[in-house]
C-alpha cells in the first residue's frame, strides 16, 4: 500500500531524513516512533506531499507513483497534531469538505459526513461550531474528516498528544477498532512508546533522520538492538560489559568488576571479546534466594517510594542497578543481599 | 548532614511603605484617563450641539433648531465635492483592500518582515505636504497626468495604504497556515484552498481595510490641496468655505456633524469586525 525507498531530505545544512526506506501493507497499522527532531514528522510530510523531499528513489501510495505529485493529488489524508479544523465551517461542513472537493453533490456529501461523524460518536454535534468542541471531540472530527474520503493510507501525526491520560487511552482503543473495521492502512507518528506498543502491528524507531530499529511491538520492547533503542524503550539499567562466550543466541558477559551473567544477544556478528552493553528492565530484576546460581551480590543504597511501585537503587558487582518492586512493603521490609533475573530478560548488544 | 549550603547574610526587607506604594498612582491613571476622554469627545459633542443651535457662532449651544441643516440641504454647492469624496473614497477603499490583501499575505512569509513593513508604513510619518508636493511632481512630470480626480485618488491611496496594510496584517499574521496544508491534504487545489479557507477567514480584515481606506481618503485634506487641480473634495470645500465666508460656517458645522455621524459608526464597525467578531470565530 505504501512503498518508500531511500528518502533524503535536507533543510539547508540540516539533514532531516537520511536514506530512509519503509513500507506498509494493506490494513497494516505502522507506527513511526521517535523523539522530537528524529525526522518522524518530516517523514509523514514527505508521504503526504506537504514536503517535497530532496531526493527519493521510490514513493508509491496504493501502487501509484506519487513522488512528483502535490499533496492534493495523493490518495492519503492526514490527521494533524493540532487537528487543523476549519474554524469558519461547522463540524459537518469540515467533514464534508473533502467530499465536496471530490465533486460529490452537497446533499450526498452531508449525508456521508454525518455517517462518518456517527462512526466517531459525534453525530449529535454535527451542526456545532468548531470552537464549541472539546479537545477530544476536535480529535474525532479530524479523524472523521480524514477517513470519509476513503484514502488508501491514513497518516496520523501525534493525534493524541494534546489529550489527557484517560482520554488518550480510550482513544487508543477506539483508533485500533476503527482501523480494523475500516481495513485501512494507518501510518501513525508518536513519541510515546506506550502508544506504539499498544496499537501497532509494526513499529519503526527513528533517531536523527535514520531508522534505528523496526519490528513488532514485542521485538522492540524486549529485544532492543542498540543503546539508543534500549534507552528509548525504557530500559533503566544499561551496563557496560565484555562478551566472553556465545551459545546460539545466548551470550555470556563479564562485567568490569569480574561478575558474569548470561543474556540474549540481539545483533548479528558479535563475537567473544567485543565490548557490549547489557540492558535490564528494573521490574525484571528480583531479589534472589540464598544460594541461587547466577545471582549477584547487592547492597541497597536508596529507596524511592513512587506510589504504585518502589524504586530501589542497588550497588552490585555488575555496577549500580535499579530494581523496581511492585509488591510494596514485602520487598521494602526485607534487606536485599542477592539479586537475579531471567536470562531472557538480559539483552546484549554492541557498545557504541 | 553537615554539608548544608550557606548563603551570604541578607538584611530583612523593611516593612515601611514607600511613596511608590501610595494609592494615588492608581487613581491618577483613572482620572487622567477620564480627562483625556473628555478632551476628545467634549468638543465633538459641542460641535453637534452648536450645529443644531440657532446661533452657532456665539459658541454656546441653545435655542435649538434644524435651520442650518435645512440651509445645508437647500444649498447644492457641496454636492459635487461630496460626490467626488465619496467616489474617490470608494475607489481607494476597494484598491486598498485588494492591494493590502495581496501584500499582507506575502509579508509574514518574509525572513525579516519588520524591515519591509517599516518601509510600507513610512507614509504615515512623512509630512503630508512633503508627500503632497512629491506626488504633485510625480503625477505631472512622470505620469504626465493632469491634476484632478485621479491624482487626488492616487495621493489618497498612498496615504491610506499603510493603514489598510496594518489592518490586514492583524488577520494574516494570525492566520494558521496549517489550515492551508489541511485543505491541500484533503485534495483542494491552491485556488480552492484560497477561496474556501483563507479568504473567508481573512474576510473581517479585508472588509475593515476597505472601510479604513475609505475613511482615510474621505477625510484627507493636506495631500488633496496639492493634487486637486480644480477638483474639490468635501473636506477641502468645507475648509475653503469656512475660511472665506463667515456666513457659510453654520452649514459647515452641520456638514461636519453629519460626516462625523457617518464616520464614527463605520470606524466602530471596522474595529468590531477585526477584534470582536474575529475572536468569536
Amino acid at each position: 500500500m505504501l512503498e518508500v525507498e531511500d528518502v533524503v531530505h535536507r533543510y539547508g545544512m540540516v539533514t532531516a531524513l537520511s536514506h530512509v526506506s519503509l513500507s506498509a501493507g494493506r490494513g497494516e497499522f505502522l507506527t513511526i516512533l521517535g523523539s522530537s527532531g528524529s525526522g518522524k514528522t518530516t517523514m509523514l510530510r514527505v508521504i503526504s506531499g506537504l514536503e517535497m523531499p530532496t531526493s527519493v528513489k521510490v514513493l508509491r501510495i496504493g501502487g501509484a507513483d506519487v513522488a512528483n505529485l502535490p499533496a492534493a493529488k495523493r490518495n492519503c489524508t492526514t490527521v494533524f497534531q493540532n487537528y487543523a479544523l476549519f474554524p469558519h465551517m461547522s463540524v459537518v461542513e469540515n467533514v464534508a469538505y473533502g467530499l465536496r472537493i471530490r465533486k460529490m453533490n452537497a446533499a450526498d456529501a452531508l449525508r456521508e459526513a454525518r455517517r462518518a461523524l456517527a462512526m466517531v460518536q459525534l453525530e449529535a454535534k454535527a451542526d456545532r461550531r468548531i470552537s464549541q468542541l472539546s479537545g477530544g471531540e476536535k480529535q474525532r472530527v479530524a479523524l472523521a474528516r480524514a477517513v470519509v474520503t476513503q484514502p488508501a493510507i491514513l497518516l496520523l501525526d501525534e493525534p493524541l498528544g494534546a489529550l489527557d491520560e484517560k482520554l488518550r487511552q480510550d482513544m487508543q482503543i477506539e483508533l485500533m477498532e476503527l482501523q480494523r473495521s475500516l481495513g485501512m492502512t494507518f501510518v501513525y507518528i508518536t513519541h510515546s512508546q506506550e502508544e506504539a506498543l499498544t496499537m501497532s502491528d509494526r513499529v519503526v524507531l527513528m533517531s536523527h533522520g535514520r531508522i534505528v530499529q523496526s519490528g513488532g511491538p514485542l521485538d522492540l520492547f524486549d529485544r532492543p538492538e542498540s543503546r539508543f533503542a534500549a534507552e528509548f524503550m525504557g530500559y533503566e539499567n544499561i551496563l557496560p560489559a565484555r562478551l566472553i562466550g556465545r551459545e546460539g543466541t545466548a551470550g555470556i558477559v563479564e562485567f568490569p568488576g569480574g561478575a558474569r551473567t548470561r543474556g540474549v544477544v540481539t545483533v548479528e556478528g558479535l563475537k567473544a571479546g567485543d565490548a557490549v552493553c547489557v540492558a535490564l528492565r528494573a521490574e525484571r530484576i528480583a531479589p534472589a534466594t540464598e544460594g541461587a546460581t547466577d545471582a549477584l551480590k547487592a547492597e541497597v543504597t536508596n529507596r524511592v517510594y513512587r506510589g504504585k511501585y518502589i524504586d530501589i537503587a542497588l550497588a552490585t558487582d555488575a555496577g549500580p542497578l535499579r530494581l523496581r518492586s511492585w509488591h510494596g512493603s514485602h520487598v521494602e521490609s526485607e534487606d536485599i543481599r542477592r539479586i537475579g533475573w531471567n536470562t531472557n530478560d538480559a539483552v546484549i548488544f554492541a557498545a557504541e | 548532614m553537615e554539608n548544608r549550603i550557606a548563603f551570604a547574610r541578607v538584611a530583612p526587607i523593611s516593612p515601611k511603605l514607600e511613596i511608590s506604594h501610595a494609592p494615588v498612582w492608581k487613581r491618577l491613571g483613572k482620572w487622567g484617563g477620564f480627562a483625556m476622554l473628555g478632551l476628545i469627545y467634549f468638543p465633538l459633542l459641542w460641535l453637534i450641539l452648536l450645529s443644531i443651535s440657532r446661533n452657532p457662532l456665539g459658541g454656546i449651544p441653545g435655542d435649538f433648531s434644524l435651520e442650518h441643516y435645512r440651509a445645508l440641504f437647500a444649498n447644492s454647492e457641496w454636492h459635487m465635492p461630496m460626490l467626488a469624496s465619496l467616489v474617490i473614497g470608494v475607489i481607494v477603499g476597494l484598491i486598498c483592500a485588494v492591494a493590502a490583501t495581496i501584500i499582507g499575505r506575502a509579508l509574514p512569509a518574509l525572513n525579516s518582515p519588520g524591515k519591509v513593513l517599516f518601509l510600507f508604513v513610512i507614509p504615515l510619518f512623512v509630512p503630508g505636504m512633503s508627500m503632497g508636493a512629491a506626488l504633485l511632481i510625480f503625477t505631472r512630470a512622470v505620469l504626465g497626468l493632469k491634476l484632478g480626480f485621479w491624482s487626488v485618488a492616487l495621493g489618497h491611496f498612498v496615504w491610506a495604504f499603510p493603514f489598510a496594510l496594518l489592518i490586514i496584517l492583524v488577520v494574516t499574521t494570525r492566520f494558521d497556515h496549517r489550515l492551508v496544508e489541511a485543505g491541500r491534504d484533503l485534495g483542494a487545489s491552491n485556488w480552492r484552498v484560497f477561496w474556501d479557507i483563507e479568504f473567508p477567514i481573512l474576510m473581517p480584515g479585508i472588509v475593515s481595510s476597505a472601510l479604513f481606506g475609505f475613511l482615510m481618503s474621505f477625510n484627507e485634506v493636506m495631500r488633496s490641496i496639492f493634487l486637486r487641480g480644480t477638483t474639490e473634495t468635501m473636506p477641502v470645500w468645507s475648509w475653503v468655505q469656512a475660511a472665506a465666508q463667515q456666513s457659510q460656517v453654520p452649514i459647515i458645522f452641520s456638514l461636519a456633524s453629519i460626516v462625523l455621524l457617518i464616520t464614527l459608526p463605520l470606524l466602530c464597525a471596522a474595529f468590531w469586525l477585526l477584534f470582536v467578531k474575529l475572536d468569536k470565530s
